[in-house]
């Protein structure tokens, strides 16, 4: 038995409905052993007082239910994002609002590397956001004619290249290749569109993200970024999860100093059902304190800003419809039932309402003859969820984790391009989905969007696009329904609210430690307040 | 420097025959040491004597070929196939379901280390017409055939000649230039489909038609049980130009039902398990080619035999 210790704090939030909020809370073997004032918490005994938090603010430690491990162990390359961004290591990269501040970075970068070969690579561009010419391969020709250079958009499906390594491709003027886009006058302007024009340039740069992601050091990194907002639990939602990666994720989160249970979410798609659903129930009695096994991943359509979400009449606002299926509908009623046979729980990828009406068809008919009172799937994004379908998820006890962080980062584009005012003004319905019993939870997706569940829920509290509109009030939640979301409605998500999500006797005692009170600031600050530090298991982590 | 690496990609909808094929062509290599990337192994039937190695996701057999898992990342599967030494004679991909094979195919035309093969694509004769009629897949289907160089129409031996025409005439439409052949559990000639040349220029995405003009539907729905004779007698002999009709008919009690089927002029009625929801009475769908249906033929028929059961 490990010793008893107290953290008194300026306040504890608890996310308990029995007591709210507390001012002491004693841990005993990593769990919470008593919240209350002092006086209560000292009933169990006279145990060390430790006061290192004694002025901030205490919340359960924060769930994020829907990243990757990319998210850290894209941090191996330069980040030249739009938007403000804090590295593993506590740095914050400004973000970078015009594409002669992404040229003077990489500038910088080009003229800190040693050797003259090494490819410079950079992630996180975000064209949508730049006004002006869209960025080329002269612009990266400038920063280096010579050392091969890539730079990889933050959507991960288009990349700009310089002319030193759209030769290594061998793509010369003349170059017909779909995906490959031209100049006027026929030479290749840069920039590489989707997986074919992608893959020879990538393949010669050693760009690998699916390495990158089953990488030691992207894991760890992964653990820091997390830490750093204040999460203490994080998923990884679609890892292929082979042997010799769940050998590493045992080892490296069994390190003490790794500071975030991982909750990984099988990849459906890389076998058939059955043996998908053999791998994920023998995963799921490897599962450890710190790594949660077991739940599986599955995709079906694209993204609504990509014009590949699968959107019903009447069809995208402005822009062409390539909406894509990556499973076969009755592939995925097949994959459902059989996983959902096997009571396996589901993550399933729908952004458009019509990939909704179909998960929810899969869901319907599995859940007709293999009745599971309590099987949390959930359907993850389902940014386009109307009141009658958050209606058949109630019917069907279906849970939702809704991609808040777009209302802020994509939701100008919504409202103009892809999905016209009236709809836009829906997205991401929190409200609702309250409003009709649904569990719910948001999001970040990061690396997608940057992982912050402050932000996340202040996305979801204000509805404010980067733009200052606000899309949609009616869809509006209070700061304390957000948190929660944040926090139980995510450990929900994850069958783990009984473990985490609040801080209450018995369960784990993880913490975030906030500089002020999010349930007493004004709304709109909710975002600007700091992490000061987490503590997982009743051990305060450190970088 | 090696010669580029031909590439050919496999694509169809689900049941269309795609692993029947890549089994045959791993059957026929005779000495081209093929590797072919599918998406699981669990359908894959080779002779248990004829593999030599099996090792994580990778399957050599004793010929010369070997068979890659693509386990969801297409970029690390094609990297390998690229890195194995010796380098195989010919590269197969075989896409999913639901897969834009112009998009894979792309690829051999982008990487100067490989060389672009056909993208060949298999329909299912039986189910074809009413695939590209739902309107889930009809968009997805369409951009299969239309990106297709040669179109297998497989199961021919199930459909009689004329739906067949019918069906040829349907992927003429969606498909200008593709060579079609009639084929028989995938039996396409080997030799033929990896000589089989991809087109010379790129292929345009953005350039897709609404497949769903194409088609016209009719159905009818009455709350009437009509005896199971007279309903096959009205049905005896269809117009022409039908691609597909499908009904069922239930019992007044629901103590029996029917499942009516067509894909030529005389349709076949079946018994078959009441399905729990059915309710009393006959349900029927046929669709067309656009211009090609006899609506009021049909019509006739149906009401003929309301009539009838009124007298």
């Amino acid at each position: 038995m490990s010793e008893t210790k107290v953290f008194a704090a300026r306040k504890i939030v608890t996310m308990d409905p029995r007591r709210p909020v507390a001012s002491h809370v004693a841990v005993r073997d990593g769990r919470i052993l008593a919240v209350g004032a002092a006086a209560e918490v000292s009933a169990w005994g006279d145990f060390p007082l430790d006061s290192r938090f004694a002025d901030k603010v205490l919340l359960p430690g924060f769930v994020e239910g829907h990243a990757h491990v990319l998210a850290g162990a894209m941090w191996r390359y330069l980040y030249v994002g739009y938007h403000d961004r804090q590295d593993p290591k506590g740095a914050t990269h400004p973000g970078l609002t015009d594409i002669e501040l992404v040229i003077e970075r990489l500038r910088q970068a080009e003229a800190a590397l040693p050797d003259a070969q090494t490819p410079l690579i950079a992630w996180g561009f975000d064209p949508i956001f730049l006004t002006g010419e869209r960025l080329n391969r002269h612009h990266l020709d400038g920063v280096s004619a010579s050392r091969p250079i890539a730079v990889v958009h933050s959507n991960f499906h288009l990349l700009t290249a310089n002319t030193a390594a759209l030769s290594l491709a061998q793509y010369d003027p003349g170059t017909q290749i779909v995906g490959v886009a031209l100049e006027d006058d026929g030479h290749p302007h840069g920039e590489l569109r989707e997986f074919a024009a992608m893959f020879p340039v990538m393949r010669r740069l050693g760009i690998d993200f699916g390495a990158l992601a089953r990488s030691a050091e992207g894991i760890r990194a992964y653990g820091e970024v997390a830490r750093r907002c204040g999460v203490t639990t994080v998923t990884d939602l679609i890892a292929d999860l082979e042997d010799g990666d769940v050998r590493q994720l045992l080892e490296i989160t069994g390190e003490a100093s790794f500071p975030v249970r991982l909750v990984p979410a099988l990849n459906g798609h890389a076998a058939p059902a059955y043996e998908t659903a053999e791998r994920a129930l023998a995963l799921k009695h490897l599962s450890t304190e710190k790594l949660r096994l077991g739940a599986v991943k599955l995709l079906t359509d694209g993204s609504i800003q990509g014009f590949t979400a699968q959107v019903n009449w009447p069809g995208y606002f402005k822009g062409p419809d390539h909406g894509i299926w990556n499973m076969a509908p009755e592939q995925l009623y097949d994959t459902v039932d059989n996983l959902n046979g096997e009571d396996i729980q589901l993550h399933i990828h729908v952004n458009g309402d019509k990939a909704i009406d179909m998960a929810l068809d899969a869901l319907e008919r599995t859940l007709g003859h293999h009745r599971r009172p309590d099987h949390r799937h959930m359907l993850q994004h389902c940014q386009m969820a109307g009141s009658a379908q958050f209606r058949r998820m109630k019917a069907l006890g279906v849970g939702v984790n809704l991609f808040a962080n777009h209302l802020y980062y994509f939701g100008d584009q919504h409202r103009d391009i892809t999905l016209g005012p009236d709809r836009a003004r829906g997205i991401d319905a929190c409200a609702s989905a309250l409003e009709h019993g649904v569990p719910l939870a948001i999001h970040s997706d990061a690396p997608v969007t940057p992982m912050g569940p402050l932000f996340t829920a202040w996305c979801a509290v204000n509805r404010q696009t980067a733009s200052g509109d606000v899309l949609g009030e009616a869809e509006r939640i209070s700061v304390d329904q957000a948190l929660q979301a944040v926090t139980l409605g995510a450990a929900h998500s994850l069958k783990m609210d009984d473990e985490v999500g609040s801080i209450e006797v018995g369960k784990r005692a993880d913490f975030a430690v906030l500089e002020e009170d999010p349930t007493a600031c004004a709304p709109e600050a909710l975002k600007d307040i700091a992490v000061h530090a987490t503590v997982l298991g009743g051990e305060a982590t450190a970088p | 420097m090696t010669a580029a690496l031909p590439m050919t990609v496999i694509a169809g909808y689900l049941g269309a025959g795609k692993t029947t094929l890549v089994n045959h062509l791993l059957r026929n290599a005779e000495g081209r040491r093929i590797c072919v990337l599918v998406n699981d192994f669990g359908e894959i039937a080779i002779d248990a004597e004829l593999i030599e190695a099996r090792e994580g996701d990778s399957l050599t057999l004793a010929n010369g070929c070997v068979c890659c898992s693509i386990g969801g990342d297409l970029f690390r599967a094609l990297s390998r196939v690229l890195d194995r030494v010796p380098r195989p004679d010919h590269l197969v991909i075989e896409a999913s379901g639901v897969a834009e094979p112009a998009r894979i195919a792309e690829v051999a035309r982008a990487e100067p280390e490989l060389s672009p093969g056909a993208i060949v694509v298999l329909c299912d004769a039986e189910t074809l017409a009413e695939r590209l009629a739902e309107p889930l897949l009809a968009r997805t289907l369409g951009e299969q055939i239309a990106a297709a160089d040669l179109l297998l129409l497989n199961k021919c031996d199930s459909v009689p000649p004329e739906p067949l025409e019918a069906l040829e005439g349907l992927l003429r439409q969606l498909n200008e230039t593709a060579a079609i052949k009639r084929v028989t559990f995938a039996a396409a000639s080997v030799e033929e489909l990896l000589a089989e040349p991809a087109r010379h220029t790129p292929r345009d995405q953005s350039a897709t038609q609404s497949h769903e003009a194409l088609y016209e539907r009719w159905s009818w729905e009455s709350g009437r049980a009509h005896p199971v004779d007279k309903v096959e007698e009205a049905l005896a002999a269809l117009p022409d130009g039908l691609l597909r009709l499908k009904g069922l008919l239930v019992s007044d009690d629901r103590a029996s039902a029917w499942e009516i089927q067509s894909t030529g002029s005389r349709p076949t009625v079946t018994r078959r398990r009441v399905p729990p929801s059915a309710s009393p009475g006959l349900r029927l769908v046929a669709i067309a080619l656009r211009g090609k249906l006899q609506r009021d033929v049909l019509d006739r028929r149906l009401a003929g035999l309301e009539q009838e059961e009124l007298v």
